[in-house]
């Protein structure tokens, strides 16, 4: 190797490394906090309900936003693969707007939408399908909305780029064997989109595990997520050895429940 | 492996009439009228973008026909889907399951029609042994050859009993001798299922070796239906003649036009030619056609008389084997190509580029165009 392409990977040395430092501290923090052992602040937040209930809540919420935000963007995809280029380029251009839009904007146009006297209440209302306004807000519907809102160009596009690349001669070749449209997509295109949907789930699940703006401020305080929770033991309460085990160990919980997710959906491709 | 029970009379029937089919503003098929016997291997022929595919694809109920209709065994199919029409139909990227294994690739439409499981398996079985696919029922696509991809998708599509297989261009990633072994299994088994074929290709040679009828395609209508003999040795038209089997185009004076024999000068040397004729030529500037195959080089030779003869040069020797292919100039600069057989000793002695010829062809062999 020359001396020239060594110097290409100096950058990505740097990133990883400054990443390795900055793990390095977080687990160095977690073990030195006040107390007796090193495990003293692990002990401590694994050993309370309240300070579990954290990860139950977290890992409920994302589990939630990633069945919602996976469905809503396989049909977004999916339609995408069948509409006219226009409409796709339409679709695409809304979800890369809402992506690079600036959080804060979203998530109080959310909060307007959501509202007691929000749009959708007031559609609700108007229509007749209520009668006293829903709660959607500052509560767990309310944030894994913001989430699924958030995450959606992330389950969009994995699910799309695998569809995309599923040859129209499939579809057609079951048609003349006798499928109908249904049949078509649940034996043929949908094993086949496997691939993009779990790249999807892991990325949008890890994202809403580790969201914090959209639960803090869609939740109002209410919903007490992991990342609120390591942030006001960190900021406010200085408390950085707590809530560096708290972060761990959902770091190590989710990592955990990824590395089993996609070693399932690997055997399932290796035996189809 | 049972023979289809043929229903009715009319089963495995194709019939077009005057279909016009348009992609969004483009009108890709002009008003085809075509009749596809019961039994038949009918080739559609044509260069890229000639309609053919999709004059297939609307037989399959893959394109939809803006007018005329499609009948299949003898009922329209216009608004029939694809998957009632009872077609069988093996696509150029050949569209195996890859997610599926062979047996589950195969087993596919009949599970689709009900087919009882016990039954299933002994078809699959009887199919995938017709085709020289047993022992391979658990493999996934990518796993076998390109040979084999090819006869697993017919087996899917063969083992529904379709009235009608349908082929598009499903040769096109073989290799040469590959391809040849194909073509001869395709055609047996066609035989011998007594189903109907339609095969898409651009290969004359393909829809030469393999088809009973030729339906020879040119934007996006029919220039000539016959037997491969008949589009090869009469064709109807200057598109037909250029596009099957290659044809040396000459410029040529008529000289003198009476009944059965035309005078004509090509090169500075004086031709008599036969009655054949493309678009009604009478005199003036002619163009006069012949097959490569059809020229003799005559070298002094003393041959028959009425054949013709044109001084020419060797220009160019193509090596191919079995046959070599002379490229010719004559006196006044139009070029010639001629193909003889390689004969070794018995033929002649081979030429070399530089050298000078005759040119000489029987005038029964060559056609007058306008």
């Amino acid at each position: 190797m020359t001396l020239g392409r060594l110097a290409l990977i100096v950058p990505a040395l740097a990133i990883l490394g400054l990443l390795g430092v900055a793990v390095a501290s977080l687990v160095a923090a977690s073990v030195s906090g006040p107390g007796t052992s090193w495990y003293a602040s692990y002990q401590k937040f694994l050993g309370d309900d309240l300070y579990r209930a954290y990860i139950y809540r977290s890992f409920r919420v994302a589990a939630w936003t990633t069945a919602f935000a996976i469905a809503l963007g396989y049909a977004i995809a999916y339609v995408m693969t069948r509409a006219s280029p226009a409409t796709r380029r339409l679709i695409v251009i809304v979800l890369v707007l809402q992506f690079f839009s600036v959080s804060i904007t979203r998530i109080y146009s959310i909060i307007l939408l959501l509202g007691n006297n929000g749009a959708v209440n007031r559609a609700l209302l108007a229509l007749g399908v209520i009668d006293a306004p829903v709660r959607l807000l500052y509560n767990e519907l309310g944030v894994v909305i913001g989430l699924v809102n958030a995450a959606l160009p992330f389950a969009v596009f994995p699910i799309y780029s695998i569809l995309e690349r599923i040859p129209a001669s499939l579809r057609e070749a079951a048609h003349t064997l006798g499928a109908q449209r249904s049949r078509t997509f649940w034996q043929i295109i949908f094993p086949l989109s496997l691939p993009g949907i779990g790249a999807s789930v892991v990325i949008v699940f890890l994202y809403s595990l580790g969201a914090f703006a959209t639960p803090l401020l869609l939740g109002g305080g209410f919903v007490d997520l992991i990342s609120v929770f390591t942030y006001e033991q960190a900021i406010n309460f200085s408390n950085y050895g707590f809530a560096a085990a708290g972060a761990i160990v959902t770091s190590l919980l989710g990592l955990a429940l990824v590395y089993a997710f996609s070693s399932l959906l690997d055997r399932k491709a290796g035996a189809a | 492996m049972n023979a289809p029970v043929k229903a009715n009379a009319k089963q495995g029937a194709v019939q077009l009439m005057d279909v016009m089919i348009s992609y969004g503003k483009d009108r890709v098929v002009h008003g085809i009228t075509l009749d596809v016997r019961p039994g038949e291997f009918v080739c559609l022929l044509g260069p890229s973008g000639c309609g053919k595919t999709t004059t297939l694809r609307a037989i399959a109920g893959l394109a939809s026909v803006e007018s005329g209709t499609v009948s299949i065994d003898g009922k329209v199919a216009n608004l029939l889907p694809a998957h009632r029409r009872g077609i069988g139909m093996v696509f150029q990227d050949l569209a195996l399951f890859p997610h599926m294994s062979v047996y589950q690739n195969v087993a596919f439409g009949l599970a689709l029609r009900g087919v009882d499981p016990a039954t299933t398996r002994v078809r699959v079985a009887d199919m995938l042994r017709l085709l020289h696919l047993a022992g391979f029922e658990d493999r996934l696509p990518r796993q076998l050859s390109g040979g084999q991809q090819q006869r697993v998708a017919l087996a899917r599509s063969l083992v529904v009993n379709p009235s009608v297989l349908l082929l598009d261009e499903p040769f096109a990633a073989l290799d040469r001798k590959l391809r040849e072994d194909m073509r001869r299994e395709i055609r047996a088994l066609q035989q011998q299922l007594g189903i109907t074929a339609i095969f898409v290709t651009h290969d004359q040679e393909e829809a030469l070796t393999m088809a009973d009828r030729v339906v020879v395609m040119n934007a996006g209508v029919i220039e000539q239906v016959g037997t491969p003999s008949e589009v090869y040795e009469t064709p109807v038209n200057r598109f037909v003649l250029s596009f099957v089997g290659y044809s040396n185009f000459l410029r040529a004076e008529v000289l003198r036009n009476a009944g059965g024999s035309v005078r004509c000068e090509v090169a500075g040397t004086t031709c008599t030619l036969g009655t054949r004729t493309i678009g009604g030529a009478h005199g003036g500037t002619v163009e006069i056609a012949i097959r490569p195959e059809r020229i003799r080089l005559a070298a002094g030779r003393s041959d028959a008389d009425g054949v013709n003869r044109i001084q020419g040069t060797v220009r160019g020797i193509a090596y191919e084997g079995a046959i070599l292919t002379y490229d010719i100039v004559l006196a006044d600069g139009q070029l010639v190509l001629a193909r003889e057989p390689n004969a070794g000793d018995a033929g002649l002695a081979p030429r070399h580029v530089g050298e000078r010829v005759e040119v000489a062809w029987s005038p029964a062999d060559a056609v007058l165009i306008r």
